[in-house]
């Protein structure tokens, strides 16, 4: 603003200003400032004397808008500056009406809120701009209103996708639940087959137990089973102080002057041979020369798992016969039968495998063994594999039913009140910011991915809603939050907060980091376009391509 | 910090072994102790031996030769050492013409055979004029082994007597001393050896004792031999000292005075305590050796950011100050003895260079300090509003958040700031691009509402072909160099780095040109400058700087020039930013480290506090300190650098930062967001209550900010300034007088702090500025006044006009045409008076006269408006005065006195008239500023009283 230019209208009002404060003012209307709406309480009266609106005071009516503050909550000066916190009531003709606070009257800036300039009675430097303003603010309101019509119809179909697949769910459920009814009895019945076989053949293991040398391999097994744990508790340790110092190295902040944190970062760089030339970024994976003394795991499991009780059966006269060529592949049968369940998988791999190979090196005859036939005899093996079998089986079908409960239970809270989000369960959107692209997927984790190397830091998994506002409210879906990402360097556990808004397309707007590792995102989805006269509907939020749409159009 | 990194580490993994012991905060190990320090392990000694030594035994070696006369006003002696009878020294003494008397010391080896010569720069860059005009009244008088000086103004007669043998100078008012040089033969200058001859000496001496080849005297008596003389290491840094030993101390007594001041800038109170002898408060002396230092403790000796070996020695009835101008690692002993203040000052290198100044009071101290370094120039008004800053607003859209919020919850601000994140690359002035695609837009929407940015600009420059800076400063030779003459680098926010040596000349024009806003295309005139890390700051550095044997412009090594480094980068911002329009705008520079004449440069900040109480309550003598050394324009991190401050504190914070004349909240990258508006009520109405306060006393502190620029006034004035005969109030340092406005200010400190005490010197009534509440005179009265976190101590004195701006906008410089009120607190006799200065607040036209000062005077019946103009102290002479027809008082002729506030009158008057005009007022009554008990002060409030700020006037009360 150009002082200079102001020196005539200056000069001009100042003289005049005194004169139009004294002005008498005969009507309401002719209050600079005031709000319409307040115009009753502003009626002259008899006495020439206004009541301060909190009642407080009574001052002559040639005090309103006088340039001084008179009234405590000031209601006497609505058209001026000189009360704190009062606003100007400006009509903004071809424009909605707007109000500016009074430290922005006379201020020498062209608020929009008041596009018709007239808080600068005094300045004189803003022209009505409404019609302008006004214009691009329907054309903005009309797209808003495009934009939250168009999203409520794809949130119709979320809604509608939803409750098809509610009444799936429901249906599966209903059949689930008659299946396991069927199988607990199947369970049952597998279960007595089982403990009859096993007792007949209990009797004779027990002589067979007496012997030293079982004794002696009970030892074993126990120091064995020590040796092991403490050697798991050092791995622990060291993969404890090794991700410590990648962390470190990965995350470490250079803007700590700290020389320390510095001789850390390249001397695990050196020990784990990751090159410490910036820009080749490693996987910070060691590299681990397999040496030909090193003891496998798969060994030593074999070692503590061997059934000592088993070996028993094995080493009684009638089996001899049977030959080495099967023995040991035999064995991995055997241990079969003792793994718990929940191991039995992954021990099914294992097992295959090192068949397999057995069989390539030439140690094992064939792939045909046929089960169980050392230590119990193949009745035994066979009523327990149906067993197991069986209790699987129910298992699975529980798990379905507890997910199938928990999603419905969801879709009835979490998924929105009329379940609209679940069809953006597992949906991801991502944007290029920066150095990075940041990913989110709905109800899942969220992820900061580099542009340059590749590598990705967890930003968090889905915890919350916006607990401020009740749930089922729109507020309440306004918000999401991902916490419980993984830690910054000297920082917090990265966590998300997503502000969400209608938009016509799910997408990621804009990314920042307020705080260190504490981000904010802003999302749009039609999920979040309630259509007019549902829920609150004034406050619903649209945003996506308001700006770019208004653009276009000026263009 | 550190071990909250780890701990959080280990919770992650659940170890807990892992867990070492920790220490928080500065890692004191890695700044030097005297005892770590060759130079000052050997100079310090020599106290330790006086000391020890049978009183009346110990003597200096140095004696001195008859004088010769060099001009008017300047005379020499030949200086020799006993322990070295060959080589020669030099004492010079010269009387300034200007500043009420002062005497200038120096002392050189001369005749040296060496290839080497002792810097003798710093006096061209601390003071504004290295060979200040002589006087031409003093007169010499010598006799046989004594000298004798008379000068000075007819009122002081001072004197300056010069004991030949062995050396030792007193200055002396109306024949009382006042200062004595060498009183305990501690004075020391190493001269310049030969390291093959001390070598052997070495190996032949034992270990007390350096017995040189051929030379069978023993020195051991007063010189320590020292193994680190020629070669040093520390930590592993090793500083190849070419130039060998070159230090020198100073033995300067203070007879008389109970309290020394100065010395900024420690974390230490303002009356400088004890580091050596039985009451010593500290165990290692005084450091000046600007560091870039982490978390710093919060009572300590320990060197921070900036230096000014500037010592202020006071009493009830004289106040006398030295400048020591030297620019390398100095340490300094203060000892409080039953009849003086004992100093002992050891510089690593330089000549003796020494500026007495001789008072007779504080503000003398003021005036004549700023007549050799300079007074601060007046700043841009808009810098001492508010400031918003954090490391780091992230890009375009979150500053213009953060600056749409105030204005939601109309909280005022002037400037927001950028920290080193809007860099790319840390590459200062290249802008990251995905952050901030288009700077100027952005600056432009900031400043259409009259505010400003500030973005920092570091003195390191990222090592890398590809940036223009780095490119010319390779092909302008104007790098920081190694010893061994090549360029040098270094770690630090960018990487490697090379320092620009601004000692350079040939630096100068480019830096202007680095700021012009044709060359940085990206910036804008709303954008000034902010220069951190000037110590300079370099991670894998010695003391987190740079090597002393590095090489300046001249062959001067870093260790001579260090102290001084800053401020010459400083400067060459602050005249870049002058140069970058036309006409010229005043500069903004805030910059970390400073030097004696920083002042002239712009703002500093007392750089990475801590959010917690300890440092909150100790900021308050720090910057009392620097102001009293002419640094004015300073101010603390609010909120504190570190941690995350409560709400409590961070209120208590805010309404101490309001009361500092450079007001910014800044927060580590690491903390949680804490503008102002992110809290909840009560806490954000405090906020903005507080930052609104600072905007309607903008008045205030520009008067004393005007003051300031004529005198070289403090603007906060600790008690022993403002009344310098009350010996009650000298070591205070916890509360303030805001420039000469009558505004005493005292920041809460203490958590859950309901009440505070304020001590009252003078005997005039005080009233309290929220409540007019009135305290009746009484001279060295404790006041106690209820606290609660919405409020603090802030009391009128009586006797003061306080001029403010009571309506707030959204920035300062909207403000202009804005009415002011007067709040007038009588004094006991029922009188009062003030003034009000007032320009266009960004340009230079104040120098021509276009500006408004104004007198306010109240004797009880008449309040009048009258021009008021420079006072008649020589630093005031060439201010031009002004009349009332220049450009600005027309600008501004519209702007009124829209009320006038009198608190303490004993009745309501019958009429009030201006011009014959009945004025409407209110009465309320209350107790009478002669009153004898406290209580509500009677108010009186003329409204619109139809008077303006520029012409003169008389308002009647009958």
């Amino acid at each position: 603003m150009s002082l200079i230019a102001l020196i005539p209208i200056l000069a001009l009002l100042a003289l005049s200003s005194r004169v139009l404060a004294e002005k008498k003012i005969i009507t309401p209307d002719s209050i600079r400032g005031l709000d319409p709406a307040l115009y009753n309480k502003y009626e002259p009266n008899s006495s020439n004397t206004f009541q301060c609106l909190d009642g407080s005071k009574v001052i002559p009516y040639s005090a309103i808008n006088d340039d001084y503050c008179d009234c405590p909550d000031g209601s006497d000066e609505p058209g001026t500056s000189a009360c704190p916190n009062t606003y100007f009531y400006c009509k903004n003709e071809g424009h909605i009406p707007g109000k500016v606070l009074s430290s922005r009257v006379n201020d020498g800036i062209c608020d929009p809120e008041c596009c018709d300039g007239s808080d600068e009675w005094f300045t004189g430097v803003c022209f009505s701009q409404c019609s302008e303003i006004g214009k691009k603010y329907r054309a903005e309101e009309e797209i808003i209103r495009k934009t939250r019509k168009t999203g409520s119809k794809i949130r119709g179909t979320y809604i509608k996708w939803a409750q098809g697949e509610k009444n799936r769910i429901e249906a599966d459920l209903e059949a689930k639940k008659k299946e396991v009814v069927e199988k607990e009895k199947e369970v049952e019945r597998a279960r007595i087959a089982l403990e009859k076989t096993e007792s007949s053949s209990k009797e004779e293991l027990e002589k067979k137990k007496k012997s030293p040398i079982y004794k002696s391999l009970l030892d074993h097994r126990l120091t064995l089973t020590r040796l092991r744990s403490k050697t798991q508790r050092l791995e622990n340790e060291l993969n404890s102080l090794r991700s410590i110092l990648e962390e470190l190295a990965k995350g470490y902040n250079p803007n700590y002057q700290d020389m320390a944190v510095k001789a850390a970062v390249v001397g695990y760089e050196e020990l784990s041979g990751i090159s410490p030339t910036p820009g080749e970024e490693s996987e910070g994976d060691v590299k681990e020369e397999p040496k030909e003394e090193e003891i496998k795991e798969w060994e030593l499991d074999d070692l503590q798992r061997k059934d000592l009780e088993a070996l028993l059966w094995e080493h009684s006269p009638a089996d001899e016969e049977d030959g080495d060529e099967d023995e040991e592949s035999g064995l991995l049968w055997k241990i079969d039968e003792y793994i718990p369940d929940s191991l039995y998988d992954s021990w099914e791999t294992l097992r295959d495998l090192t068949i397999e190979w057995l069989i390539k090196l030439g140690l094992s005859g064939k792939s045909k063994i046929v089960k169980g036939s050392a230590a119990e005899g193949p009745h035994v093996a066979a009523a327990r594999e149906k067993h197991r079998n069986l209790g699987n089986e129910l298992k699975k079908l529980n798990d379905a039913i507890t997910d199938s409960e928990d999603t419905l239970q969801r879709m009835n809270t979490e998924f929105g009140p009329q379940a609209e989000w679940k069809k953006l369960d597992g949906t991801c959107v991502d944007k290029v910011s920066g150095d990075y692209t940041y990913e989110i997927c709905f109800f899942g984790k969220t992820k900061q991915k580099s542009n340059k190397d590749g590598s990705s830091n967890y930003m968090g998994t889905f915890a919350e809603w916006n607990t401020a506002a009740t749930p089922g409210t729109y507020d309440y879906y306004t918000k999401q939050l991902y916490n419980n990402g993984g830690r910054c360097w000297n920082g917090p556990l990265r966590s998300v907060q997503v502000d969400l808004s209608c938009g016509k397309e799910n997408a990621l707007l804009s990314i920042s980091e307020p705080e260190k590792c504490e981000y904010q995102f802003r999302v749009t989805t039609p999920a979040l376009c309630w259509p007019e006269g549902e829920g609150e509907e004034s406050d619903v939020k649209v945003e996506e391509d308001v700006k770019a749409e208004a653009i276009k159009e000026e263009l | 910090m550190r071990s909250s990194i780890i701990s959080l580490l280990a919770c992650v993994v659940g170890i807990t072994t892992l867990l070492l012991p920790l220490t928080l905060g500065v890692k004191e190990e890695d700044f030097k102790k005297c005892s770590q320090s060759s130079f000052c392990r050997r100079l310090r000694s020599i106290a330790t031996k006086q000391e020890a030594a049978p009183s009346g035994t110990f003597t200096s070696p140095y004696t001195l030769a008859s004088p010769i006369a060099v001009a008017d006003g300047s005379w020499k002696w030949p200086l020799a050492s006993s322990l070295y009878p060959e080589i020669r020294f030099e004492l010079q003494v010269d009387i300034l013409a200007e500043g009420d008397g002062i005497a200038r010391i120096r002392i050189d080896e001369i005749d040296t055979k060496s290839q080497f010569k002792r810097y003798n720069e710093t006096a061209k860059w601390a003071l504004v004029d290295p060979d200040p005009s002589l006087s031409s009244s003093a007169v010499l008088k010598s006799s046989s082994g004594k000298s004798s000086i008379s000068y000075g103004p007819s009122s002081s007669k001072l004197s300056l007597d010069i004991q030949h043998s062995p050396l030792k100078i007193i200055q002396l008012r109306n024949g009382k001393p006042e200062i004595v040089f060498n009183e305990r033969s501690l004075f020391h200058m190493e001269h310049f050896r030969n390291r093959e001859i001390e070598k052997t000496a070495e190996i032949l001496s034992d270990s007390e004792q350096i017995v040189l080849k051929g030379d069978e005297q023993d020195r051991s008596w007063f010189e320590e031999s020292d193994v680190d003389a020629f070669q040093e290491t520390w930590k592993r840094w090793t500083d190849s000292k070419p130039k060998g030993p070159e230090g020198f101390g100073l033995d300067l007594t203070f007879p008389g005075v109970k309290h020394v001041y100065g010395l900024p800038e420690h974390a230490s109170p303002l009356s400088l305590p004890d580091t050596t002898g039985s009451n010593s408060h500290y165990s290692d002396p005084y450091r000046l050796f600007n560091v870039d230092i982490f978390e710093y403790l919060a009572d300590s000796p320990m060197s921070l950011y900036g230096a000014i070996p500037l010592l202020h020695a006071h009493s009830v009835d004289h106040s006398v100050g030295v400048l020591n101008l030297v620019g390398s690692d100095t340490f300094v002993d203060v000892r409080h003895d039953s009849d003086a203040v004992r100093t002992h000052w050891v510089s690593e290198s330089g000549i003796v260079d020494v500026l007495l100044l001789p008072g007779p009071k504080p503000q003398n101290l003021f005036e004549q300090y700023a007549q050799m370094t300079g007074p601060t120039p007046l700043p841009p008004q808009w810098s001492t509003a508010y400031h918003q800053c954090r490391w780091n607003y992230n890009d375009e859209d979150d500053v213009l958040t953060v600056d749409k919020k105030f204005d939601e919850h109309d909280i005022p601000l002037d400037v927001t700031w950028l920290d080193i994140e809007y860099a790319a690359d840390r590459k200062y002035f290249e802008w990251n691009q995905n952050a901030f695609p288009d700077p100027v837009r952005m600056l432009d929407a900031v400043a259409s509402k009259g505010r400003k940015m500030v973005a920092i600009v570091d003195p390191h420059v990222k090592k890398s072909d590809s940036y223009r800076i780095y490119a010319d400063t390779r092909d302008l030779d104007v790098q920081v160099k190694k010893s061994d003459g090549s360029n040098y680098d270094g770690w630090c926010w960018p990487g490697s780095s090379i320092y620009v040596d601004f000692f350079n000349p040939n630096s100068w024009a480019w830096w202007t040109k680095m700021f012009d806003l044709k060359t940085w295309k990206e910036s804008t005139n709303a954008l000034f400058i902010w220069n951190d890390m000037n110590e300079p700051s370099v991670f894998d550095g010695p003391e987190i700087s740079m090597p002393r044997d590095n090489i300046h412009a001249g062959g001067w090594e870093h260790r001579d020039v260090h102290n001084i480094n800053g401020m010459l980068f400083h400067n060459q911002t602050a005249q870049a930013l002058i140069a970058r329009e036309s006409p010229a705008k005043r500069p903004f520079v805030l910059s970390r480290s400073f030097f004696a004449g920083s002042q002239k440069f712009g703002a500093i900040w007392t750089g990475d506090n801590m959010g917690d109480w300890e440092h909150l309550a100790g900021e308050t003598a720090m910057l009392l300190s620097n102001n009293i050394a002419g640094m004015v324009f300073s101010g603390a991190d609010v909120g504190g650098f570190f941690g995350n401050p409560t709400p409590e504190l961070l209120v208590r914070w805010y309404q101490a930062g309001a009361f500092m004349p450079f007001f910014r909240a800044h927060a580590h990258i690491d903390t949680k967001r804490r503008e102002p508006y992110l809290f909840d009520e009560p806490i954000r109405g405090y906020l903005r209550d507080i930052i609104r306060l600072r905007y309607q006393l903008l008045p205030v502190w520009y008067d004393a900010f005007h003051d300031a620029s004529l005198t070289g006034s403090p603007i906060m004035r600790p008690q022993y300034a403002v009344f310098p005969g009350d010996e009650q109030g000298f070591a205070n340092d916890d509360q303030y007088y805001v420039g000469d406005s009558g505004l005493l200010f005292k920041p809460v400190v203490q958590e859950g702090a309901e009440t505070a005490q304020v001590y009252i010197s003078d005997n005039q009534p005080y009233y309290d500025y929220f409540t007019n509440q009135l305290y009746p005179a009484k001279a060295h009265q404790t006041l106690t006044l209820q606290t609660p976190l919405s409020t603090f101590p802030l009391l009128i004195q009586g006797g003061s006009i306080v001029p403010s701006r009571q309506r707030v906008r959204r920035s300062s410089p909207l403000m202009w045409q804005d009415p002011y009120t007067l709040t007038i607190a009588l004094d006991k006799d029922g009188q009062a008076t003030g003034q009000l200065y007032q320009d266009d607040g960004v340009g230079y036209g104040y120098t021509n006269g276009e500006y408004i000062w104004r007198s306010f005077n109240f004797d009880g019946k008449t309040l009048k408006s009258t021009p008021k103009s420079a006072g008649s102290s020589p630093i005031e002479k060439g201010i031009v005065p002004y009349d009332e027809n220049n450009n600005w008082a027309q600008l501004i002729a519209h702007v009124k006195i829209e009320q006038i506030i009198i608190f303490g009158l004993n009745a309501q008057p019958k009429s009030i008239t201006s011009d014959n005009v009945e004025l409407p007022f209110t009465y309320s009554p209350g107790v009478a500023s002669n009153g004898k008990k406290e209580g509500k002060s009677s108010v009186l409030i003329v409204k619109n009283p139809g008077v303006g700020v520029v012409s003169d006037w008389e308002i009647l009360f009958e």
